[in-house]
C-alpha cells in the first residue's frame, strides 16, 4: 500500500482552503444593506414585505406553515411546520437577516426569504398572496422529509 | 487500484461483499438520521455512507460501487428522507462518484485527496440541485460553508478508508487463502 497522504493530496487541501477562504471572503461582501423582504414560496413570489415596519406574516402554502417575523429591521423565521426546523435557527444569533446577501430558507416547505436593496423596490404586495393555487408536487412528500437527510439547507 | 485486483476473485464473493457493504451504508445513513453529525449548521453532514463507497471504489471497482453507491442512495432515500431529499442526495451521489472514479482513475491523489475532492463535489452538486428546484441562485451564497465542511468531511472519511483498505487487504488476502484450499 503507498502511502496514505501524499504530496498531491496536501496540494489539493491547501487549494481548496484557499477556494473556501476566497468563497466565503466574496459571499460576506456581497451584501449590501436591504430595505424590503422577499418570500418566495415553491418557486413563486409569495408576496414582499417593508423591513422597517413590525409585522408578523404566515406564509401558508400546499407543502406547509411558516411564520416571517420583522422586528426591529430584522427578518426571522419564528415558526416553521418542517420537521428539522434549520430556517428557525438561521441567522437567529444575529436577531434576524438584514442585508441582500442574506437568505432564510426552509427547503422542504419549498419558503425563500430574502432581503431586496433599496433600488429594487417593485411590488408592494405581489397579486399572489395567499393563493397556493398551482402548488405542485405532493404535500406529503414535502413533509415527510427527516431532518438527517435535508441535506442542502 | 487495477494492480491489486485479483483474478481468483469470484463474482459471488464481489457479489456478497457489495451486498454486505450496501447493508453497512444503510446503517450509517440510519445512524445519521437519528444523529446528525451537523453541530448546528443546516446542510453539514458527515456523510458515513460515503465511507463505504470509497472503500467498494478501491476494493471492488467501478462498477460494484457504483451499483452500491446507487442503491444506498435510493434505499436510504425511501426509508428515511423521502422523494426530494432523494434527489439531494441522487446529485451529490452521482457527481461526488464521477469525480471519485476520474481521480482514482488518475491516480493522483491518495483516497484522502480523492475522498476530498469527493466531499466537495457531492455538496456542491446538492447546492446546484437545491438552487435550480427554488429557482434561487443566491443560494450559492452558502456555498463556502458546504466547501468548507466538504473539505473536512472528506479529509476524515478518505482518512478512515485508507485505514480501513490497508487492514482490508489482509483480510481480503486470507480469504484468498481459504477459497484456494
Amino acid at each position: 500500500m503507498r502511502k496514505i497522504l501524499r504530496l498531491s493530496d496536501i496540494i489539493l487541501i491547501i487549494a481548496l482552503a484557499v477556494v473556501c477562504a476566497l468563497t466565503s471572503w466574496l459571499a460576506w461582501h456581497a451584501g449590501s444593506g436591504g430595505k424590503t423582504v422577499k418570500v418566495q414560496a415553491d418557486g413563486k413570489i409569495y408576496g414582499t414585505y417593508d423591513l422597517d415596519k413590525d409585522q408578523v406574516v404566515d406564509i401558508d402554502t400546499g407543502l406547509g406553515h411558516n411564520q416571517l417575523t420583522i422586528k426591529d429591521g430584522k427578518a426571522l423565521m419564528t415558526e416553521a411546520s418542517c420537521p428539522d426546523k434549520y430556517c428557525m435557527n438561521q441567522h437567529k444569533s444575529q436577531g434576524g437577516i438584514d442585508r441582500s446577501n442574506e437568505t432564510l430558507i426552509c427547503l422542504p416547505n419549498k419558503v425563500i426569504v430574502s432581503i431586496e436593496g433599496d433600488e429594487s423596490e417593485d411590488s408592494g404586495k405581489d397579486a399572489e398572496e395567499k393563493t397556493p393555487d398551482a402548488v405542485s408536487g405532493s404535500p406529503t412528500a414535502g413533509n415527510s422529509q427527516s431532518g438527517g437527510e435535508n441535506d442542502a439547507g | 487500484m487495477q494492480g491489486r485486483d485479483r483474478k481468483k476473485d469470484s463474482a459471488a464473493y464481489r457479489v456478497a461483499l457489495s451486498a454486505v457493504l450496501t447493508a453497512l451504508a444503510m446503517i450509517f445513513s440510519y445512524v445519521e438520521a437519528i444523529l446528525p453529525f451537523n453541530f448546528g449548521i443546516p446542510g453539514v453532514k458527515l456523510g458515513l455512507s460515503n465511507l463505504v463507497v470509497l472503500v467498494a471504489l478501491y476494493s471492488l471497482g467501478a462498477g460494484y460501487a457504483f451499483a452500491i453507491n446507487m442503491t444506498r442512495i435510493v434505499l436510504s432515500g425511501l426509508l428515511f428522507g423521502g422523494v426530494s431529499a432523494m434527489l439531494y442526495s441522487l446529485a451529490g451521489g452521482l457527481l461526488s462518484f464521477a469525480v471519485m472514479l476520474i481521480l482514482m482513475k488518475t491516480d493522483i491523489f491518495s483516497p484522502i485527496g480523492v475522498s476530498t475532492a469527493g466531499g466537495v463535489s457531492h455538496n456542491i452538486g446538492q447546492l446546484t440541485v437545491a438552487a435550480l428546484i427554488t429557482e434561487t441562485p443566491k443560494i450559492y451564497l452558502y456555498l463556502p460553508v458546504l466547501l468548507i465542511s466538504g473539505t473536512v468531511t472528506g479529509i476524515l472519511l478518505g482518512t478512515a478508508a485508507a485505514l480501513i483498505l490497508q487492514r482490508m487487504g489482509a483480510i481480503v488476502r486470507g480469504a484468498d487463502k481459504i477459497e484456494r484450499r
